[in-house]
């Protein structure tokens, strides 16, 4: 688990989803929103995908792809919009699919032989993206306006700026290099370890 | 006139800057052969063409599904139109279908060409101004791609702290261009 969150974090390490991440992530329930649209679409995406025989040619498999991602936002639009009305929904939302298509995480699901170890990658795939995407909404939120889900929990703003793109994807790249810095010093770690031993 | 217009147009509708597209097309093109300028071309013709072409779906669908419908009609454009490129360029040579192909296919997957041609639906209202909007969009990815390449030895450098180095610290210099780009555009504008 540690190691999809942090190691192996698609968001973090291949900046999946990025443009709707900095774009819906303003407050919580708009992470929420963007939650629920990324787990219905990567989830139908990931299994429709695997139903294309691996004999197909590559080229022609992507083009398959980039249509039932496409095809795939329809119902995650439709879900996302009655689970959560209020927040509305966004061309960024078109995106989550066709951004998932370029991951590593994806290749690897696709290469998998067995349906069993194809649930276990979507499970993780889905616990480090939709945990990441609740925690970023959450600082954006309590740093650019100074609430938690609607709930003023701070007197002023500290960062303004955060609730702004700009200021969106400046958190993400600290939270990128942040993510790299506790992996490099794991890593660190487990040689001195490995070497004490 | 026309000349500001198209510049501001690059700096403040920017597709990465502005609307925050094509960031994982451009750090997996870091791992790829062809790297960010390549990535930046591919994107301006697909970029010129789906848009161009949402401009046809939308005098095509019914408007009560042309919101759903859309995503679906762009993303078999942008398939075939890589297909297609990559069945030219491989009759031209091999080796350069076999180059070309992995750049292709971040283009026609990226969110610079998709989500371009769906917020031109918001600002354009026929054909030929959809075509001028995607090229323009395109233009400005292509902008973008050329100014990190420029920026490349400095953010890949041995200088750079190991967690800053490569694709983050790309990542990061965007930001701060996405920021300077937006201080400029409320300093014209007050």
């Amino acid at each position: 688990m540690e190691s999809s969150l942090l190691r192996r974090n698609p968001v973090l390490r291949e900046l999946l989803c990025a443009a709707p991440l900095i774009m819906l992530t303003e407050t919580v329930q708009q992470a929420g929103m963007l939650c629920a649209a990324f787990s219905i679409s990567a989830l139908l995406t990931v299994l429709l995908c695997a139903l294309i025989p691996r004999r197909v040619l590559f080229a022609v498999r992507v083009v398959l792809y980039s249509v039932i991602a496409a095809l795939v936002y329809v119902p995650s639009v439709l879900a996302a919009e009655y689970l959560l009305p209020d927040a509305g929904s966004s061309i960024y939302l078109a995106l989550l699919a066709e951004g998932l298509l370029l991951s590593a995480a994806f290749d690897s699901m696709m290469e998998k032989q067995s349906l069993h170890k194809m649930l276990r990658e979507i499970f993780m795939l889905l616990v480090s993206v939709n945990v990441t995407i609740l925690f970023f909404g959450m600082m954006r939120e309590l740093l650019g306006c100074g609430t938690l889900a609607g709930r003023i929990c701070l007197r002023h703003a500290p960062l303004p700026l955060l609730g702004t793109p700009a200021g969106g994807m400046l958190l993400l790249a600290l939270f990128c290099i942040l993510s790299q810095v506790i992996c490099g010093a794991d890593r660190r770690e487990e040689r001195r370890d490995a070497a004490s031993e | 006139m026309r000349l500001q217009s198209d510049l501001s147009f690059l700096l403040f509708q920017n597709a990465v800057f502005c609307f925050v597209l094509g960031l994982p097309a451009m750090r997996r093109s870091l791992t790829d052969r062809g790297g960010l300028i390549m990535l930046g071309i591919c994107s301006l013709v697909m970029t010129t063409v789906v848009t161009g072409m949402s401009g046809v779906y939308r005098m095509l669908l019914p408007d009560q599904y042309a919101a759903l419908l859309m995503p679906v009609c762009l993303a078999v454009t942008a398939a075939v139109l890589d297909l297609l490129i990559l069945l030219i360029c491989t009759a031209a040579s091999g080796v350069l279908g076999r180059w070309i192909a992995p750049i292709l296919h971040s283009a026609a997957l990226s969110g610079a060409v998709i989500g371009s041609a769906l917020i031109s639906g918001t600002q354009t209202y026929d054909i030929p101004s959809a075509f001028r909007f995607g090229f323009r969009s395109g233009i400005s990815f292509l902008l973008v791609c050329i100014l990190l390449r420029t920026a490349q030895p400095a953010w890949n450098s041995q200088k750079m702290p190991a967690a800053v180095r490569g694709w983050r610290g790309m990542l990061l210099l965007t930001a701060l261009m996405t920021m300077s780009a937006a201080c400029m555009a409320a300093g014209m504008e007050s």
